[in-house]
């Protein structure tokens, strides 16, 4: 069985739509193919059923593809909003944590901020802080790897 | 103020001297006992908080307040900013008809083109919102101490208290709830958008670091401002929005 081509019109006509509609992501299914476009940091990938070889699209960027992979990392805390992260409580303070710092379950890692909305990212268990992939004042989307809990 | 001088379905908690009304209602939340429509209110606030470690001049006689709303998903509970910018702009316009109210993005309210009220807003326990709102009833801080001019709905000829104002507030606000609740944010955008300071006028937007010019080009799905800089749109989630032909019509 030959691998099936990229749709390279399709993927093309979906990321323009992205844009004008100003949407995160769009997907597109006809029963047999199913490709979804998301905008900034997420590759783009064609899904195949089950039945049919899993082909992967290249991804789009290699920053991209490492986002990727520390968003399905197991310590990987991930971003609950669209929105900007801030690493300290207010441009005056110390960070909430620093790399290779022990945190407990619950504690804040980092707020983010959507329309003034602020929501404090607490880590989900105790570990060490070995990686903070985000830097202070970046947007952020969601779903995002935010830091790296091990 | 008795709970009975508020529409159905507010709750009111009315405090004395609070540190923040927000962290009031975090705790109440956070114990397990929120419940929708809650509202906390405090006669005065000794530590009043805006953006990003600002303080919020808390005098008696002027409004300060947070209100509990059920939020089961944080993606879209800013847009709650919205639907209370809204019922803001639209329950002053009914208090004092003679002064022209607008939102400034993303839910502060201006009257004639000066700040008259502002929104700070955090999730809280499992599910709940607080929506920390504050009205110049009757005194504005001084233009040096801010960063937008303010005003108090005194100096506009308003004769009645924060009571009131919050009386009229919850009015306007819980249909508009309702109204997102059921039909999403779309509705809301758009009246959002019809009150809007400054539209497609030139803006800039302070953030964390360094400031962007462009057009306010208007609000993506989510609620952020879009900012046209020469026809590139750009997206932006948080910032303070200052008019630099002013005054604001």
């Amino acid at each position: 069985m030959s691998t099936p081509p990229i749709q390279a019109e399709l993927v093309r006509t979906l990321a323009e739509l992205l844009d004008e509609t100003n949407l995160t992501e769009i997907e597109y299914d006809t029963g047999s193919l199913r490709i979804r476009v998301a905008r900034q940091g997420v590759p783009v990938a064609a899904h195949l059923p089950a039945a049919m070889p899993a082909v992967a699209a290249p991804p789009v960027s290699q920053p991209a593809a490492v986002a990727h992979d520390d968003a399905s990392h197991p310590g990987a805390v991930t971003s609950p909003m669209v929105g900007v992260a801030y690493l300290s409580p207010d441009p005056a303070s110390p960070k909430f944590v620093e790399i290779g710092q022990a945190v407990s379950e619950g504690q804040t890692l980092m707020l983010i901020e959507a329309m003034k909305t602020f929501n404090p990212i607490r880590a989900p268990r105790g570990g060490k802080v070995v990686r903070i992939l985000v830097t202070d004042s970046q947007p952020v989307e969601f779903g995002e790897p935010l830091v790296i809990i091990e | 103020m008795t709970a009975s001088d508020l529409p159905a379905p507010f709750r009111l908690m009315a405090r004395d001297r609070v540190g923040s009304t927000n962290d009031e209602a975090r705790r109440l939340a956070e114990l397990g006992q929120a419940a929708d429509f809650v509202v906390v209110t405090a006669r005065e606030q000794t530590n009043g908080r805006g953006r990003r470690g600002r303080t919020w001049d808390s005098p008696a006689g002027n409004l300060h307040c947070s209100l509990l709303l059920a939020a089961p998903r944080l993606d879209v509970a800013a847009q709650l900013g919205f639907v209370a910018a809204v019922a803001v702009v639209d329950a002053l316009s009914a208090l004092v008809p003679a002064a022209a109210f607008r939102a400034k993005w993303p839910n502060d309210v201006l009257a004639e083109g000066r700040k008259v009220a502002g929104m700070l807003l955090e999730p809280a326990g499992e599910g709940w919102l607080v929506l920390g709102l504050g009205i110049d009833v009757a005194a504005a801080p001084p233009d040096e101490q801010v960063l937008h001019p303010a005003t108090a709905l005194t100096e506009l000829g308003y004769g009645g208290s924060a009571e009131l104002v919050l009386a009229a507030f919850c009015r306007a606000f819980a249909p508009w709830v309702e109204r997102w609740r059921r039909d999403g944010f779309a509705p809301l955008r758009n009246a959002w958008l019809e009150r809007a300071a400054g539209l497609g006028k030139p803006i800039e937007v302070r953030l964390e670091r360094g400031t962007e010019t462009g057009l306010f080009a208007g609000l993506d799905q989510d609620g952020a401002l879009v900012l046209d800089q020469g026809g590139t749109h750009r997206r932006i989630m948080a910032g303070d929005v200052h008019f630099p032909a002013a005054p604001i019509a």
